[in-house]
């Protein structure tokens, strides 16, 4: 018989750093896709040194 | 600078972290990471068009890496390397040297031109979300 309990979500709580390079802008890197995660987008921080 | 500001930022963390270094961002991460040895957990490290600073690559000291700088980054369990094949700033020859240096890293060798990546990097995130 199956379970009808939904399955936790698995996915471990971690922190993202993108260090990018200040010749690219930002929003030109990678945020198009990782800032539309739910998962990670209030994790993200970005810096450009 | 870029250091105190890295320093800065790692205290923060509280957990395990995923890092993504790309272009220039991705040797001052290695370069802080092999020499500065910060006490955090990371659960991988993708670098995305990263050059490679010495004698076969471009030739600035600021940023080359201290030899067997990859021994003390054993602890990285994951390491994924992304480059397209005709990247427009950083040659696709400087991914054989971070080849070399992780052997059991996951190399993504792209088609292309692109160095910014405008539109996107979707194989960054699907590996991201596959951790």
């Amino acid at each position: 018989m199956q379970s009808k309990t939904p399955r936790k979500n698995s996915k471990k709580s971690c922190s993202l750093i993108v260090v990018g390079d200040k010749e690219v802008p930002e929003k030109a890197v990678l945020t198009w896709y990782l800032g539309s995660d739910q998962n990670y987008q209030k994790n993200i921080i970005f810096f450009f040194p | 600078m870029w250091k105190k500001l890295f320093t800065k930022e790692f205290k923060k963390i509280g957990q395990s972290v995923i890092l993504v270094g790309h272009s220039l961002g991705g040797s001052m991460l290695l370069k802080y990471l092999s020499e500065e040895r910060p006490n955090i957990s990371i659960s991988a490290l993708f670098l995305v068009s990263t050059p490679f600073w010495g004698k076969d690559g471009w030739d600035v000291e600021d940023f080359v890496l201290q030899e067997n700088f990859e021994a003390t980054l054993k602890h990285i369990n994951n390491v994924y390397l992304y480059h397209c094949k005709s990247d427009k700033i950083v040659p696709f020859q400087h991914l054989n040297f971070y080849k070399k240096a992780f052997p059991h890293s996951i190399v993504r060798i792209l088609n292309g031109t692109e160095h910014a990546f405008s539109k996107g990097l979707p194989e960054l995130v699907s590996d991201i979300k596959k951790l």
